[in-house]
């Protein structure tokens, strides 16, 4: 009985956002907040029941650990960032956690892009495949005219720079048109869930 | 003449309803295009199966109600293929409704393949703290995650838990991500040459070719397709389902491409007889 229900719900639900493609109306923008509600919602109970509770309050309250307060303090001071005059005091945290992240940013920059660099300098072989040699020559010819395009402390006017500036630009362009294929499957793929959910689950018209 | 060039104009009211005609189509009757199984599936595929016995699978599920109609169904068939191998697991995320649904999934599948909480998989639910967490818990996994997100137990009174010491027990890592959190697991990757593979929403796919040529990730699942791929591969008891998904996919697909068409005619013939007079 509980599981109809919660369909139910979840089905006016999923029709109550979609009519927003039909025209702007109250129905939609109920459901919005409903959704927007719930969502914060579950974050708060979900923040206390695996982070809070038990690595904070547990550790301090139930196993005496009374040093956990200066926690609390310390996070407490970036709610000074609303007062001008005790704004100093906020900035120390502040400032604290981005010298923190400055120093992960070496890290994760170099463990990003250190192996990406080394894999795009490949040998132009047709041995033991003349695929592969080819592939290999494509990246590098594709790989050469983007960073041109990129490379302004030279002049683009002339050839053959223009030309390999210009094919460098169209690659970015092909590019930018396969991310936007993906992003349009993306939507397609939470429309095509949300409607088996509404002919398979709710309606029960379809089977697999 | 006037009607091809009102073919610019097409009300959206109407796009959508065909749209949702032609999606529903495939989920009715049998359709099949032909379908294809990537080097990137087969290659998580490959590692799963390959890997050492006394290896944990670590999953992170970074992945919530938005991105449903992609993750879960990756999610699905990846617990699915752990389960039926035997490769024991452990679920954890940044996204706070990731570890909740993902570990749904593993209870429901559990009982159908007979396996045990604790001793086959267990939940260490949402975590936050970023890379330095995962850098402490490639360290010392056990002082990094005290408790599981279940039974709320230490982790010390989990069978499979006591097993990780560190990230040297760690055979595999596998993100499943609706948004850019995979950075965070490179990162580990490139420290401790740790396996690592990635089910992305398909948004994120063009990103994560260089990781796959670079060899940071030895395989990928890129949104549905992905998923229907993996199960492909498993040959799971999901597998329709996310075939026929696919083929809706595939007439949405159709019909963008008529749209373009239709609409290009549309301002070609304005074009004319903007320069006619």
């Amino acid at each position: 009985m509980v599981e109809v229900i919660v369909t139910w719900l979840a089905a006016i639900a999923t029709l109550g956002i979609y009519s927003i493609l039909y025209k702007e109306n109250p129905i939609y923008r109920f459901f919005e907040h409903l959704f927007i509600g719930l969502g914060l919602g579950w974050t708060i109970f979900e923040v206390w029941k695996d982070i809070l509770q038990p690595k904070w309050w547990t550790p301090m309250v139930v196993e005496g650990k009374w040093y956990w307060i200066f926690a609390f303090v310390i996070g407490s001071l970036y709610y000074f960032i609303f007062s001008p005059r005790f704004a100093w005091m906020a900035r120390l945290v502040i400032s604290t956690l981005m010298g923190l992240s400055a120093g992960l940013v070496f890290k994760v920059t170099a463990a990003i892009y250190i192996p990406q660099i080394e894999a795009s300098f490949r040998p132009i072989t047709f041995v033991p495949s003349i695929a592969r040699g080819l592939n290999n020559l494509l990246s590098t010819i594709i790989l050469l005219c983007v960073i041109l395009y990129f490379l302004f402390t030279i002049s683009h006017e002339k050839q053959p720079l223009a030309g390999a500036s210009k094919l460098g630009r169209w690659f970015i362009m092909l590019g930018l048109g396969a991310m936007f294929g993906s992003t349009v499957m993306a939507r397609l793929s939470l429309f095509i869930d949300r409607l088996t959910f509404l002919l398979h689950d709710w309606l029960k018209v379809i089977k697999f | 003449m006037e009607w091809l060039i009102q073919l610019r104009q097409i009300k959206r009211q109407w796009i959508y309803l065909c749209l949702a005609v032609l999606v529903s189509i495939p989920l009715f009757l049998k359709i099949r295009l032909p379908f294809f199984v990537g080097p990137q599936a087969k290659g998580l595929y490959e590692a799963v199966k390959n890997l050492p016995e006394d290896k944990v699978v670590l999953l992170a599920m970074d992945w919530g109600a938005a991105t449903k109609g992609e993750s879960m169904w990756q999610a699905q068939a990846i617990i699915e293929h752990l389960f039926k191998e035997k490769k024991p697991f452990v679920i954890l995320g940044y996204d706070i409704q990731g570890p909740q649904l993902s570990e749904e999934l593993a209870e429901k599948l559990a009982k159908k393949y007979h396996k045990e909480y604790g001793e086959d998989w267990f939940n260490v639910g949402f975590i936050t703290g970023g890379l330095p967490l995962l850098l402490r818990m490639a360290k010392n996994f056990q002082a990094t995650f005290k408790q599981d997100s279940v039974e709320r137990k230490p982790l010390s009174a989990l069978p499979l838990a006591r097993k990780i010491r560190d990230i040297n027990d760690i055979g595999l890592i596998i993100n499943v991500t609706g948004s850019g959190t995979y950075g965070d697991w490179i990162t580990i990757q490139t420290t401790y040459k740790v396996p690592l593979a990635v089910a992305c929403t398909a948004v994120i796919t063009p990103d994560l070719y260089p990781f796959l040529d670079s060899k940071q990730l030895i395989g990928m699942l890129s949104g549905l397709k992905g998923a229907a791929e993996y199960e492909a591969l498993i040959k799971g008891s999901h597998r329709e389902t996310t075939l026929k998904m696919m083929m809706s996919q595939s007439m949405a697909h159709l019909l963008i491409i008529i749209l373009i068409v239709l609409a290009n005619i549309g301002l070609y013939m304005e074009r004319r007889r903007r320069r006619s007079g």
